[in-house]
């Protein structure tokens, strides 16, 4: 962490707080965090607003199929049920596997990263290896075969998409664990008697703190793309709780005469993702202290005297 | 430099023993009933026992992977649990239509999201380069079943301009093709950006225009070269991403590729067949990482001097010395 | 008037970062004729690399300004001259040659590719011969044109960059610390180079250095910078020359210097940090670390003190001196 000497001026700054002002300071950032709040917002509201049982998964064959209208903001499916309540509630779902898996896959990616950077060599070789495997697979269809070997529940789903991030998860960890590690202060820590867990955790960790979190956030992203397809197949979050995937693939049928049906869940994946991927983006824009400066000025010209 | 190439070579192997192994195992998971699918439901008990028996089902795990193995070696794939016929012809049917429309994929993204990816970097922080970044980032983004449906709705259901199914004429390969690619394309712009603004604020850019070069010579000549680099070696990363999304692109545009025969084979349980393809598609996925890998080797001169032999490393090293001197 | 090279006239340069300016340059004012070699001494921070790029035109884009002052080189204001003729002037007439060898050379070119550039890029056609000859000029072997940089050791990374700099002859070379990256051993054998081509070639130097030994060995010229200001310039008996009154910042840079003909066991350091260049401190800038500091100092800016044989001191001290004396 680095911190400015106080002066007249000037505050006492963490690198976290030049990063947060750096990405308040960007519109982007701004709007994508903005939109990742809403949609957290309504995974933890859907309960208040709708009911499940009665208006998500009761079916209501006379009201099918109606547009999008002030009782029914987004219009009802083929069975008769609030399209609006249902894109809530599977947002809801889409998120809270999505965190799962991120959440699992950084844990478990920080303990593998750590014992490939660390032990180097041959244990490293071999885990690097078998990743190596992992990823030969396309990654589509990796997750398919897990779940289509395991059964499609929410663990499994959970589960695939662990293995899915693993492998670009452990090897940025590794990475970061690696760059860091040339640094002296290591050196010093070791020095001074600091085993290797310490020297781990308190300081080539948060070092790579950022580096991990742009990942993490561009694998939240990847998750809420694949729950899509899987869901998209037929094989991922089961009837009848929603999902975005699966409704979509549902309303294909429709699509001539309904097409908000397959509109609208289609736009929630997209936006979601993009929104974490954007913050992502703008993250590591923020941790490179280069561009700090760059914002400001808009002259393309070398600098010369101003005309 | 053919050291590398021998090396590489020589690893494609236990990769792809590796997947084989991965597929196989996660398949065996999965309870199957093979006997019971051919021989319908009518069937006795020890009909569909026998048949499974004769499958080599209820062998212990090592044996069986290791005759799917054997048959591998031969390019034999099995027999399809649905109707019995050999995996191998419906691959060798299918796998043409998915490799075309995939290989088209790769180069379409290539061709656009290269160009667009340096003028967004040669243009940072105007309009076109904030416009041009957001939309790449909603093409990586985009869902691929979805960009296709949607698209298939506007190009054939109202406009009438182009085939939504099969891949018949020139024109029934556009949406394919660029629905396939679409994310890639995203993706391309997003890596060419970052690698050609990284290759700018190098010192070796500062240099060449203390001599005086022009600023297309100093972006062209000297960035280019060396952030291509870095982008090939996505090349790789991204096929793989392409024949994971022919699954889906297949499905809406009714493509006889394999990613329908995955698609078919996962709601029919029809394990020899989803392994087979998927292990195609890994093979042949392992074996564009070589190429794009030989590639990169080939454009990166530090790398190629890695790999050069010992007679030369130590010529080369008497050379220096000599240098010094 | 004619042997007069390059004339800085108040130049001052800010850079433009997120909260605020970072004040680099802030008046500075230099002359240089044909042949002389002037060694540009201070600190890191001190703004002497912004004072090179300036020249060139090579700040950062949308970066760096300068926003005041001329930079008059062969009778032109570099600064108002159209992008087209500094490309020309750039490698031809005005060459400089950066701090780091080892990022200085593009890694995907031979090194005979680079060194034809610069030549091809100013109307040589046939440049081959001139790049065999060059090479030869800094002492390496022309058959290993064809390799690439990372077969180069840094020294002979940095002799690469300084024949890429020299192929066109230029009038006047920006030398960025060339040799702080290197070994001392090394150090010796490439300023000895630059010293010697320069001097073969008529070539005018600006070296930039924070090495005061450096300096002795090679430049005719002195000026010691200090928070973007030139606080002492003069020849290099002038400013070496113990009996002549100095600006306190020289003496403590003198002081720092081990001497090993002498008695003393410490060194005397310089107390207190250079200023931030974000937040410079009020009148003179030195003024924070100053042993002989009075009032006038903390108020109002250093005034310019020149002596009859041109030795150049931004300090109240002289002035004051003077004007007591007068009086």
């Amino acid at each position: 962490m680095q911190t400015k000497a106080k002066t007249k001026k000037q505050k006492n700054h963490g690198a976290a707080y030049d990063i947060w002002r750096s990405l308040r300071s960007n519109k982007v950032a701004v709007v994508s965090m903005v939109i990742i709040g809403i949609f957290v917002l309504i995974s933890i509201l859907a309960d208040v607003l709708f009911d499940y049982e009665t208006q998500v998964i009761a079916q209501d064959i006379m009201n099918d199929l109606q547009s999008p209208s002030k009782e029914h903001w987004f219009g009802t499916d083929s069975l008769g049920r609030d399209y609006f309540a249902r894109m809530l509630y599977a947002t809801r779902i889409t998120l809270i596997i999505s965190f799962s898996s991120v959440f699992i896959a950084t844990a478990l990616s920080i303990v593998i990263g750590g014992i490939s950077a660390y032990f180097g060599g041959i244990v490293d070789t071999i885990i690097m290896r078998i990743l190596d495997v992992f990823l030969a697979v396309p990654s589509t269809l990796l997750i398919i075969c897990i779940v289509v070997a395991l059964g499609n529940e929410t663990v499994y789903i959970i589960l695939a998409l662990v293995v899915y991030l693993l492998p670009s998860l452990v090897r940025t960890v590794r990475s970061e664990l690696m760059i860091n590690m040339e640094n002296e202060y290591v050196e010093a820590a070791r020095s001074v008697g600091a085993g290797p867990f310490r020297i781990m955790l308190i300081h080539l960790l948060p070092n790579s703190f950022g580096a991990i979190m742009v990942r993490c956030t561009m694998s939240f992203a990847l998750c809420i793309l694949s729950t899509a397809c899987i869901g998209y197949l037929g094989i991922g979050v089961r009837a009848p709780a929603p999902e975005w995937g699966r409704m979509l693939s549902e309303a294909q049928e429709y699509m001539r005469l309904h097409p908000y049906l397959i509109t609208i869940p289609g736009f929630f994946i997209m936006i979601a993702s993009t929104a974490f991927n954007l913050l992502g983006d703008a993250l590591q824009d923020a941790m490179d202290p280069r561009l700090r400066g760059y914002r400001k000025m808009k002259k393309k010209v070398f600098a010369r005297r101003k005309k | 430099m053919w050291r590398y190439i021998l090396k590489r070579l020589l690893w494609l192997i236990p990769i792809i023993l590796g997947v084989t192994l991965l597929v196989f195992a996660l398949m065996s998971l999965k309870p199957g009933d093979p006997g019971r699918v051919y021989l319908g439901l009518n069937a006795t008990q020890e009909a569909v026992d026998a048949y499974n028996e004769s499958l080599g089902l209820n062998d212990p795990f090592f044996v069986r992977y290791f005759n799917y193995v054997k048959g591998l070696i031969k390019l034999d794939f099995g027999k399809s649990w649905v109707g019995g016929e050999s995996v191998n012809d419906r691959i060798m049917s299918a796998l043409p239509q998915t490799l075309k429309v995939c290989v088209y994929a790769l180069v379409v993204a290539f061709i656009t999201g290269l160009p667009i990816g340096i003028l967004s970097a040669v243009k940072q922080y105007s309009l076109a380069d904030r416009v041009l970044t957001i939309i790449a980032m909603i093409l990586a983004c985009i869902p691929v079943f979805w960009l296709c449906n949607m698209a298939a709705m506007l190009f054939t259901l109202k406009l009438h301009w182009l085939p939504a199914t099969g891949l018949d004429t020139w024109k029934a390969y556009i949406m394919p093709v660029i629905g396939t690619a679409a994310n890639t394309i995203g993706l391309t712009v997003r890596m060419s950006r970052s690698s050609m603004l990284d290759e700018m604020r190098k010192d070796y850019i500062r240099t060449a225009r203390a001599k005086g070069a022009k600023e297309g010579s100093v972006i062209f000549k000297h960035a280019l070269r060396n952030s291509l680099i870095s982008v090939t070696t996505t090349l790789g990363v991204n096929f793989s991403i392409l024949m994971g999304g022919t699954v889906f692109v297949e499905n809406v545009y009714a493509i006889q590729g394999l990613g329908t025969c995955i698609v078919r084979s996962i709601s029919n349980n029809d394990v020899p067949m989803l392994s087979g393809c998927v292990i195609i598609l890994a093979t042949f996925s392992v074996i564009v990482n070589l190429l794009v890998d030989l590639l990169y080797a080939y454009l990166d001169p530090r790398l190629r001097a890695k790999y050069v032999g010992k007679k030369k490393v130590a010529k080369a090293r008497k050379e220096a010395l000599n240098d010094a001197n | 008037m004619e042997n007069k090279l390059l004339e800085l006239k108040d130049v001052r340069v800010k850079y433009h970062t997120l909260d605020y300016d970072v004040m680099a340059v802030n008046g500075v004012s230099l002359e240089l004729n044909k042949g002389e070699s002037l060694g540009l001494v201070g600190e890191t921070g001190a703004g002497k690399t912004t004072l090179a790029l300036s020249i060139l035109g090579l700040l950062p884009k949308g970066v760096g300004e300068v926003y005041e002052g001329e930079i008059i080189f062969k009778g032109e204001d570099l600064l108002q001259v159209p992008e087209k003729r500094m490309r020309d002037i750039r490698g031809m007439h005005i060459s400089m040659i950066f701090q780091d060898p080892m990022t200085s050379l593009n890694p995907v070119y031979t090194v005979g590719d680079q060194i034809a550039e610069v030549l091809q890029l100013h109307g040589n056609k046939h440049p081959d011969e001139r790049v065999d000859e060059i090479l030869g000029l800094v002492g390496i072997d022309p058959s290993r044109k064809v390799c690439y940089p990372h077969q180069f050791s840094g020294g002979m990374k940095q002799r690469i960059v300084i024949a890429m700099a020299l192929a066109c002859e230029p009038d006047l070379l920006l030398a960025d610390e060339p040799t702080t990256a290197l070994d001392v051993t090394i150090q010796a054998q490439v300023l000895a180079m630059i010293d010697d081509i320069q001097k073969k070639l008529g070539t005018s130097m600006i070296l930039i250095t924070h090495d005061l030994g450096v300096v002795a060995e090679t430049c005719d010229k002195v000026a010691i910078m200090y928070a973007g200001e030139i606080v002492e310039y003069g020849t290099l008996h002038q400013v070496f020359d113990k009996t002549r009154p100095h600006h306190p910042y020289t003496v403590g840079l003198f002081g720092s210097i081990p001497d090993l003909s002498s008695d003393k066991r410490r060194l005397e350091p310089i107390y207190g940090m250079t200023p931030d260049p974000s937040d410079l401190p009020e009148g003179c800038y030195f003024s924070p670390r100053c042993n002989h500091c009075t009032e006038l100092c903390k108020q109002k800016g250093a005034a310019i003190h020149v002596s009859e044989d041109g030795h150049m001191l931004k300090c109240h001290l002289f002035t004051q001196e003077n004007k007591e004396a007068a009086e």
